[in-house]
């Protein structure tokens, strides 16, 4: 550790890999504390937790050329020794500090920890992993890549769904469609095991939503979404359906008549709904009858009273609670 | 004091300390005794602490420490840092820049849950403040008054500046976590500077004449007062304790914790901030005055 880079900051390690791994290595095992940071020691506090924000701080105040060395070796340290069980609490170290430079070059490596993870510290390790992973996610092929092998690893965890769905849809909302239907066991599993009412699945459609903006949400892509579901009232349970055009707080209006939609918050943001529906008995207005008909209906057999209750029931399949496991 | 400057010269010496940058870090060494391994016969934690307790009826009232969002993966149990995964939450460090939409609504969902919601279990194990260092709280009530007239994320950037929490930057988002000031009723003390160590905006006593006559509190600096230039800058109360064995806490293994929000100003800590603080402090003394009086004190220690 006493072997300093020449010409770059006063004190700077040579190699910042080797630097680092021996520095937590000394920490963790030694029980060395701050003075396995040398010539940095002074910057570390005696707290775990906030080893990495400490280290944050010392990789700012470096000049840019070392930044970089400092990313890399952090992505090359998760790379070659992340897999190790005795590494695992520098490890999670490591992720903290990739979040905060941030360092995205990381991404690459990450789904190999919770693929080859097991064990008891395994779920804690994949939540770390879940965390930095979404963190460090911008539209980038490598956090796809990263986003879509978390999704199918064995460690992937209902709750860990809606952070991923979101994530996904940020980085490629194109084919936001796709993503939706791929988790939608997920996020059924994640409402039935975590949620008791509906509050947070509105928190995700809206940030999806935001993500994918309602020019995405074309007749192609509900129609997509639709055959890529599997049961004959899939948009009524699809807790994304649900949440876009179901009842009287939906995120999305729809116009029957022209057709068209536009955000219930927000009316001004107003597109037509291009495009054919794929399949006949896939209908929006099963989802959002038109207001007028659906109380005329009602007040034929029911009379006013009921008629906004009544509304509720009709879009809602009988036995309805939310989205969950059928 | 005067073993407190022995030892700073010694650490020093040993590390070869040159800037005046690292003399204020290597308070921190002294305030929690880890030294260099290399170093011989050295003391332990050097608390200059200030005498005075807390009342009885103080004693019975809750404390607030405030910490940021991710320390709660440190704090309660893998099936909780789920749930709030499950709930928006992913607990990972603050990136530094604002959070993103679904945590922003994440966060105003948690900050409307009751308070049964928000009471989590803690992890077996787990502490309130640092292993081997020093978890600083205020007074809940005083905090509460503090943070009232904000509303919805407003509260976290009012949380920071009534503490004084200058090193919480931008994009962060904080969390008050509430406890019974019984719990370090006997171990708590006023802080010092040698507590305060790196700190930017301590305060060894309040500006407020009544607020000098209270010894058992320290006094935060309100940043936001600071950085207006208001008279007085004195924020909430303030007091430290060695870490606390989550197992105190509470007699059911469950805290309260509150959301508070993002940071979204750095007041109090722009360019040429710490300059006008120190001066501020100085009070119109010179270097010369310090100087003299620091001589004095330890002079005073070591005839003692």
């Amino acid at each position: 550790m006493s072997d300093v880079r020449a010409g770059s900051s006063p004190g700077a390690p040579a190699d910042v890999k080797s630097w680092l791994s021996t520095a937590l290595d000394a920490w963790f095992e030694e029980d060395a504390g701050r003075w396995a940071f040398r010539p940095f020691a002074l910057h570390i506090g005696q707290r775990e937790s906030d080893l990495a924000r400490d280290l944050r701080t010392i990789y700012a105040e470096q000049p840019a050329i070392e930044r970089a060395r400092w990313r890399q070796a952090v992505r090359d340290l998760v790379a070659e020794r992340g897999t190790s069980a005795a590494f695992r609490p520098a490890l999670e170290v490591l992720l903290d500090l990739a979040t905060l430079m941030p360092a995205p070059d990381v991404l690459d490596v990450l789904p190999r920890l919770v693929t080859d993870a097991d064990g008891r510290e395994a779920n804690r390790l994949a939540n770390k992993v879940v965390a930095a992973a979404v963190s460090l996610s911008s539209p980038t092929r490598s956090a796809l890549d990263c986003l879509e092998r978390i999704r199918t690893s064995p460690l992937f965890a209902p709750h860990h769904a809606g952070l991923v769905l979101t994530a996904l849809c940020e980085v490629d909302p194109d084919r936001w469609a796709n993503h939706v239907a791929n988790l939608d066991f997920a996020m059924r599993a994640l409402a039935a095991k975590h949620l008791s009412d509906r509050a947070p699945l509105r928190l995700y459609a809206r940030a999806i939503l935001r993500a994918i903006t309602l020019s995405r949400v074309t007749a192609e892509a509900l129609g997509e979404l639709w055959n890529r579901l599997d049961c004959m009232d899939a948009p009524r349970l699809n807790w994304f359906f649900c949440e876009l055009f179901e009842g009287k707080s939906s995120l999305i209006e729809y116009d029957h008549d022209a057709p068209r939609l536009w955000m219930r918050d927000n009316p001004s943001v107003c597109i037509p709904l291009e495009g054919k529906l794929p399949l006949a008995n896939f209908d929006l207005k099963v989802l959002t009858p038109k207001p007028l008909d659906a109380e005329q209906n009602l007040r034929d057999t029911k009379g006013p009273a009921d008629a906004e209750g009544a509304r509720e029931q009709r879009v809602r399949p009988r036995g309805y609670r939310g989205p969950g496991p059928l | 004091m005067a073993e407190a400057f022995e030892m700073l010269v010694r650490l020093a010496e040993e590390e070869n300390l040159a800037e005046s940058g690292d003399f204020v870090r290597a308070l921190a060494v002294l305030g929690r005794g880890d030294y260099p391994p290399s170093m011989e016969e050295t003391p332990g934690p050097m608390w200059l602490r200030g005498n005075a307790a807390l009342t009885d009826g103080e004693s019975l009232a809750e404390a607030t420490c405030v910490q940021p969002l991710s320390t709660l993966r440190h704090l309660v149990l893998d099936e909780t840092v789920a749930d709030l995964m499950a709930h928006g939450l992913s607990l990972a460090p603050e990136t530094l820049d604002s959070p993103s939409p679904v945590m922003r609504d994440a966060i105003a969902f948690w900050r409307q849950q009751p308070v049964e919601r928000r009471r989590l279990p803690f992890q077996r194990g787990s502490c309130l403040g640092p292993p081997g260092g020093l978890l600083w709280f205020t007074s809940r009530q005083q905090f509460e008054a503090a943070v009232a007239p904000e509303a919805g994320d407003a509260r976290g950037q009012r949380a920071r500046d009534s503490l004084g929490l200058d090193h919480r930057q931008m994009g962060e988002t904080l969390i008050a976590v509430h406890f019974p000031q019984s719990a370090v009723a006997d171990s708590s003390a006023r802080p010092t500077f040698i507590d305060a160590a790196t700190h930017k905006r301590f305060m060894a006593w309040p500006e407020d004449e009544a607020g000098q006559r209270d010894r058992a509190w320290g006094r935060t600096v309100d940043l936001e007062a600071f950085s207006t230039g208001t008279t007085v800058i004195d924020g909430c109360p303030e007091r430290v304790a060695p870490e606390v064995d989550a197992e105190k806490l509470s007699d059911d293994g469950l805290f309260e914790f509150e959301m508070l929000g993002t940071v979204a100003l750095a007041a109090g800590s722009g360019e040429g901030a710490d300059s006008v603080f120190a001066t501020r402090l100085a009070r119109g003394r010179t270097v010369d005055d310090l100087r003299t009086s620091l001589t004095t004190i330890i002079e005073q220690g070591t005839a003692a």
